[in-house]
């Protein structure tokens, strides 16, 4: 039983930035609107290209984004007598909390043709067809890729198969840098082509133009008809999904050589060397937690993909004639990045993945203050793991990778690392909330996190960013590092204050800790959980 | 010491029985007036209780009548709104760090990490109770076999049923031989075999000298086992001694426990429709 009142620090901020963020939807809902209204001759040509992204951004973005939006918890329900139709009916109006953007954009879209004067009553009709070609996409979609994420092994292939989607077009650009020219022609061929009835976008457009009624009408019918079976199909194999057995451990124990160690062992008794017992017990222990959750790999395995993908044509861009201030800090800077991505597990809520077994700490003779730094070592440590494997992909990719660059982006991300860390004890302390180990892709973004990344994430590089300050005014390296040494003693100035803090509040409000993260989700995940 | 204390609620009459003037073993358990006030309801409300050393005691109690709240400030877990509790001699707070190196603990809600192994976990805590690696290490063993828990060693502890669960938090709790045991449902969810085999350790322990003090809805079990028992109901304890002293005539302990908790709850709820 809860007796304790709600925490609700930071939900204003998420309302604000969602506000912010659907309002500049609601804008560009509104330009759509005075689009279509407004067309003369013939408005498919305009609306099927634009249907064609709002399909892409309705499917591709949430898979983009590890998210999936809220979603029914069909574990708990399927025990009760609710009908299985019922439970799907919910299921694909939930996908609208997935792309929530395209639906207003459909519905500035729908307006426009209901205004247009030249179309007749039944153009905005059209849309709904679409509307539910979306919903049922996605309903299968989410309920596929919900499925091959809680197998083993499946999982990796197919997080390595969504790094390289979102780095093809990148990839393309980068095998031409001198233009994007010949993309221009397949580009234009594709959006030509979306204008056809043969596909669904192409089909409502025309049918919401009153041209190629008849042929628009059967792809249109055909295609729904399509994505409902698709859709049911996935909501039934889902509904019988077992996915504790597909993410269950099946492999026998492998014989080993007596008296020896497996390479992976020697890895988790790594920090065992260095750190004496409880702290080493400590530290060992969430190494090897960390490295066989789901949602860790996740993030740890786009931290040194993605953000090699999202930064490469930014940093190569630069050229070699006139480097930027990122290209030639390419190192640093996807270091930096792949911290901003590690940060969600490894810094700002570091007792998340414990859930209720976080109140182990407080029974085991263990200070909580040993507890704190063993996790925070454990952060650290999976942090240079993160930039030695990024360092060895720029390796790879014949990036001009010295011992300077390297000396720096070390430095530079040890001294980030303190402020981290001590804003990661703070929040981890005051602002725990459980995340589910187990689940590779969230379910929805709580708004403490947003406010997070948002306020600490500036403050934290502040002191970074006037050691480069340093650099660029005195043209000196002596001056960068002097002030990154100054950083680093406010750094660790700042950490030890933040630890004792952590440590205080988690002493004193430990039974709010402990219930904050022995939480769980209702029947519909995704409305709070990060 | 016999306590049968009066509930007004229940129309029970007070009841005091003189201390017998023999000398006592030093007490593993002494809490006085303990109170846990959650908002404006108390949970636990002015609780007294003595637990000799190298007894097996019983706590019992309806649903949310108070156990687990109760449990939980004795495990540190909880800070009490008021009173005092001493652990194997030991003020609580000051000295929590001595008391938690010896005391074993089975939570209601588990311990455990998920992504661990059982072996991985038993040696963790192990190390934690500073026991050194290999030791741990010839103890899990040990443990991971007594609980027919070696059959699978890569299998998670994500992946083990209820029962299975309970056995390795009892492991866990055994591992550095402690003194006093604080046990919260420990029976739950394991099957006959296993609770037979975690009821044998028990006494086994107690008989070396341990103090167990547990809570149990399983009442047959707590009749066996316990030499001691308390009654909690409404935050305040409304029976504590031994079960010979505490029942009148032939009654067992489920009688008992319905006469001073469950009678005006089982004629009130009978539902005309069902």
């Amino acid at each position: 039983m809860n007796f304790y009142p709600r925490v609700r620090g930071g939900s204003w901020f998420g309302v604000l930035t969602q506000l912010l963020w659907y309002s500049l939807f609601l804008f560009a809902s509104w330009g759509v609107y005075l689009l279509l209204s407004t067309a003369k001759g013939g408005v498919s040509q305009y609306l099927s290209p634009g249907l064609l992204l709002v399909f892409l951004y309705w499917q591709l973005v949430p898979i983009l984004l590890i998210s999936t939006g809220a979603s029914l918890d069909l574990r708990k329900l399927v025990a009760y007598p609710i009908p299985t139709g019922d439970l799907f009916s919910i299921e694909v109006l939930l996908r609208v909390t997935a792309a929530i953007e395209m639906f207003l954009v459909l519905m500035g879209a729908g307006l426009g043709l209901a205004r247009n004067p030249q179309l007749g009553f039944w153009a905005p009709l059209a849309l709904i067809p679409f509307l539910f070609f979306n919903l049922y996409v996605a309903t299968g979609m989410r309920d596929l890729i919900a499925r091959l994420m809680a197998r083993r092994r499946i999982r990796e292939v197919l997080i390595f198969l969504f790094v390289m989607a979102a780095a093809a077009p990148q990839l393309l650009i980068l095998r031409d840098r001198s233009s994007g020219a010949h993309l221009r022609g397949p580009i234009k061929q594709a959006l030509d082509q979306a204008n056809l009835p043969i596909w669904p976008w192409g089909a409502a457009a025309r049918l919401a133009d009153g041209d190629a009624v008849l042929v628009s009408l059967i792809s249109l019918t055909l295609w729904l008809a399509g994505a409902y079976a698709f859709a049911r199909w996935q909501f039934a194999r889902s509904l019988n999904f077992d996915a504790q057995a597909a993410s269950a451990t099946i492999e026998p124990a492998r014989p080993t050589p007596p008296g020896s160690i497996p390479l992976l062992e020697r890895l988790y008794r790594l920090p065992s060397y260095f750190f004496a017992d409880p702290l080493g017990a400590l530290v060992e222990k969430e190494v090897r937690f960390l490295t066989r959750a789901p949602r860790f790999r996740m993030v740890f395995f786009m931290g040194f993909t993605f953000g090699m993908v999202i930064w490469l044509p930014i940093l190569l861009r630069g050229g070699s004639h006139s480097p930027s201030a990122i290209s030639s800090n390419f190192l640093t800077v996807i270091t930096l990045y792949s911290m901003l991505l590690l940060g969600e597990v490894c810094y700002w809520n570091s007792f998340g993945f414990d859930r209720s077994a976080a109140q182990a700490y407080f029974v085991f003779p263990v200070p909580i203050r040993t507890v704190l730094i063993a996790k925070n070592i454990a952060g650290l440590f999976f942090t240079f793991i993160e930039m030695t494997l990024i360092t060895f992909v720029c390796i790879l990719l014949r990036m001009p990778v010295t011992p300077q660059r390297f000396l720096e982006a070390t430095a530079v991300a040890v001294v980030l690392s303190f402020f981290l860390l001590a804003f990661g004890n703070l929040t981890s302390t005051h602002n725990p909330r459980p995340v589910d180990p187990a689940k590779s892709m969230r379910s929805g973004v709580a708004s403490r996190t947003q406010m997070v990344t948002i306020l600490i994430y500036p403050l934290s590089f502040l002191p970074i960013g006037l050691a480069y300050a340093a650099r660029y005014a005195f043209e000196s390296e002596a001056a960068f590092y002097g002030m990154l040494l100054l950083d680093a003693a406010l750094g660790v100035i700042i950490y030890r204050i933040a630890l004792e803090s952590s440590v205080s509040r988690a002493t004193l409000q430990r039974e709010q800790m402990i219930d904050a993260l022995a939480k769980n989700e209702g029947p519909m995940s995704g409305l709070g959980l990060g | 010491m016999v306590q049968v204390m009066s509930d007004p609620q229940l129309g029970m009459p007070p009841v005091a029985v003189e201390p017998p003037q023999i000398l006592e073993p030093p007490l593993a358990i002494e809490v006085r007036g303990l109170r846990k006030i959650y908002g404006n309801k108390a949970a636990v409300d002015g609780v007294d209780l003595a637990v000799p050393s190298g007894a097996f005691f019983g706590f019992l109690g309806p649903n949310g009548a108070g156990k687990t709240t109760t449990i939980k400030m004795l495990m540190g877990l909880a800070t009490p709104t008021a009173g005092t509790i001493r652990i194997l001699g030991l003020p609580v707070p000051e000295e929590s760090l001595k008391i938690k190196q010896m005391i074993g603990l089975v939570p209601d809600e588990s311990l455990l990490f998920d992504h661990l192994t059982g072996a991985e976990f038993l040696e963790f805590v192990g190390r934690l109770y500073s026991l050194p690696r290999p030791m741990a290490q010839e103890r899990t063993r040990e443990l991971l076999s007594l609980f027919e828990l070696d059959g699978n060693v890569r299998k998670l502890i994500g992946e083990y049923s209820k029962g299975m669960r309970k056995r390795v938090a009892m492991a866990a709790a055994l591992i550095h031989r402690p003194k006093l045991f604080l046990m919260d449902e420990p029976f739950e969810g394991v099957d006959a075999v296993g609770a037979r085999l975690m009821k044998d350790l028990l006494l086994d322990q107690v008989r070396q000298g341990a103090t167990i003090f547990l809570t149990s809805h399983v009442l047959e079990v707590v009749e066996r086992l316990c030499h001691r028992i308390a009654i909690i109901h409404d935050g305040r304890l409304v029976a504590n001694g031994t079960l010979d002293e505490l029942r009148s005539g032939s009654e067992n302990l489920e009688d008992l426990f319905v006469r001073l908790v469950g009678a005006d709850r089982i004629t009130r709820d009978s539902l005309d429709w069902l």
